[in-house]
């Protein structure tokens, strides 16, 4: 007698262990037999089969789309990781990511938000200990992307400001993020970037596609020169629409963690600097200042009142 | 002689998707309308809003979303619902969609459009929840048939028939994927028409179209082709039956060149535009999708 058809929560919940079931979804009906959620693994007591196609191999049309979607997402989002460890390798981490993060946000968006410290002690990060950093860079440049609009400081506010009350107090867009890492991997970064721009001309040269599949590019792992391990300050934020990141030094990077907790002042961030450029007199500390705000105003890296 | 839907008429539009985003900016198009993810772009800042805002100041706009999961046994997202009703003050979309199925449970979401039990449980389920969703948005919202690839056991009612009722019982518009009653069709072997007779026809606010592959034993529903002629076969059919309904052409991989995908536009205005000059005034009707709730 075929068990009875259950309701529609118990249905669901089993339709997702199917199609989640890591090896696919014959073996996970059998695993959920053995574990007496089911009392055998024939399914048509859940779905119609039919000569063409049973209920396991109907219901694993979905499990390939619910795996292939997310390890394409994943793969979009972290073009650079899938390509040094290659396409085998990273279809192998997803399936190890899904089952301990699988997306419990409506947008695809969030997907990606654990995997950096997913990596960090993943066996993969054995061989090459800093993808957990690469991913970080990543996802703090997909972060910044839709991040929320705010306008510029411009440089005649700041002087309006400053003649005004004598000082000025700076922030920080809401489009910006501060990595502190272990790994240089920023020039990793740029490697696989300009290979990804030559792959994709020899792709435009076959295809008439405007978009193609990014992360088919590289089934083998991408070469690249390992990262020195030091401690490195990236700033990642989106200038207009364009995400762009660069390496800070020590004493900027000083700076931008007290900007990245909340307005200072320009006075504050005069002391900042020189506690972090040890033994440096109050003069060059000045100019070293003066440079960085210039550069963060030309970056758009300061919020305006857009006044 | 068919009866009619209660329907603006925005015309000929396509899917706005991201490698078109540049050519939509610069120049006039052939298209009276864009559909966009609205998930996608419920997002804080930065380029998708800004492009939409620029399309939006061109063109109509439909909110279609993929993330609503009306069916499944979660309790709807409030926080999505919010972020979606603040998307829509600032479109001021012609109308919001999302589609007949659910995406995930347990809290976990599969982002992918999982088929229904075609049973009473789940019609009361889905039609509760429609008119939860329409009270948070303060307006009707319309459901997409989704392609399938399976039936459960416990089905008691065809695809058609379930999506008539929740219509009729909640309030809310229909749009009606020409391509996905095709796959269906084949996947499950019923008559495409026998569906389009089953939908009310002043309830169909808007038609999909799109390509998808042959994957041997079944279809599947890949939105990477240009549309097949057993799809313009039905659309002809649909467009018989429902009027001038508004048509919208997908296509969201392998994405085409903009020109073919306008091609694509204007052979369904054109086919359109032949079938209603053939049947004279009887199909021509139109009205605000508000008058359908």
């Amino acid at each position: 007698m075929k068990a009875p058809a259950p309701g529609l929560r118990a249905t669901q919940d089993l339709f997702w262990d199917l199609i989640a079931a890591p090896e696919g979804v014959e073996p996970g009906a059998e695993a959920l037999a053995r574990e007496g959620r089911l009392a055998s693994p024939d399914l048509s007591f859940l779905i119609r089969g039919d000569g063409r196609m049973g209920p396991a191999e109907r219901l694993d049309v979905y499990a390939n789309m619910y795996f292939y979607r997310l390890r394409d997402c994943l793969a979009d989002d972290f073009t650079k990781v899938a390509a040094v460890v290659g396409g085998a390798a990273f279809h192998n981490l997803v399936t190890d990511y899904l089952l301990a993060h699988p997306s419990r946000h409506w947008s695809l968006r969030y997907l990606g938000e654990a995997m950096p410290g997913f990596l960090d002690t993943h066996p993969l990060s054995a061989e090459r200990p800093w993808l957990g950093d690469l991913a970080r860079l990543e996802w703090a440049r997909i972060d910044v992307f839709d991040a929320a609009d705010a306008p510029a400081l411009t440089r005649e506010e700041m002087t309006a400001g400053a003649a005004a009350s004598g000082d000025v107090s700076l922030r920080l867009i809401p489009a910006c993020r501060l990595l502190g890492l272990d790994w240089g991997v920023a020039p990793v970064w740029r490697q696989v970037e300009a290979a990804h721009a030559g792959e994709e001309g020899a792709h435009a040269t076959h295809s008439a596609a405007v978009e193609g599949s990014s992360h088919a590019c590289f089934p083998e792992p991408l070469e690249v020169a390992p990262p020195a391990r030091r401690a490195t300050g990236i700033l990642v934020w989106r200038r207009r629409l364009g995400v762009l990141h660069r390496t800070v030094e020590r004493d900027e990077r000083a700076c931008l963690e007290a900007l990245s907790g909340g307005a200072a002042s320009l006075a504050a961030l005069g002391q900042i600097l020189l506690q972090a450029r040890d033994g440096e007199d109050v003069e060059a500390a000045t100019r070293r200042l003066a440079g960085l705000v210039s550069e963060w105003l030309q970056a758009e890296l300061l919020q305006g009142s857009g006044g | 002689m068919p009866s009619h839907s209660t329907r603006p008429r925005l015309g000929h539009g396509v899917g706005l998707r991201r490698p078109h985003f540049q050519r939509v900016l610069s120049a006039p198009t052939g298209v009276d309308w864009f559909e966009v993810i609205s998930e996608n772009f419920m997002v804080d800042g930065g380029r998708p809003l800004d492009v939409l805002d620029r399309v939006r100041a061109d063109y109509p706009v439909v909110l279609h979303g993929v993330s609503l999961s009306i069916g499944s046994a979660d309790p709807l997202d409030r926080g999505y619902l919010d972020r979606l009703a603040a998307l829509a003050e600032r479109v001021e979309p012609a109308w919001i969609s999302d589609h007949l199925c659910w995406t995930g449970v347990g809290g976990r979401n599969a982002h992918d459009l999982l088929p229904l039990p075609y049973t009473d449980e789940a019609l009361a389920h889905v039609a509760s929840r429609v008119a939860q969703v329409q009270e948070r948005l303060g307006r009707p919202i319309a459901l997409e048939n989704v392609s399938s690839y399976l039936t459960y056991t416990a089905s008691r009612l065809s695809e058609w028939e379930f999506l008539a009722e929740v219509s009729r019982r909640a309030g809310c518009g229909i749009l009606l994927d020409v391509n996905n009653i095709y796959v269906s069709s084949v996947n499950h072997g019923f008559d495409p028409v026998r569906y389009l007779d089953g939908i009310p026809a002043d309830r169909v606010w808007q038609f999909h179209l799109a390509g998808h592959s042959d994957q041997g034993r079944y279809l599947l529903d890949t939105h990477d082709h240009p549309v097949p002629d057993p799809v313009w076969d039905l659309y002809r059919r649909a467009v018989e039956r429902f009027g001038p309904v508004p048509t919208l052409v997908e296509w969201d991989d392998r994405i085409p060149e903009w020109d073919v995908l306008e091609a694509e536009s204007a052979r369904a205005r054109r086919l359109q535009e032949e079938i209603l000059a053939a049947a004279g005034p009887a199909l021509e009707a139109g009205a605000d999708p508000g008058d359908a709730a």
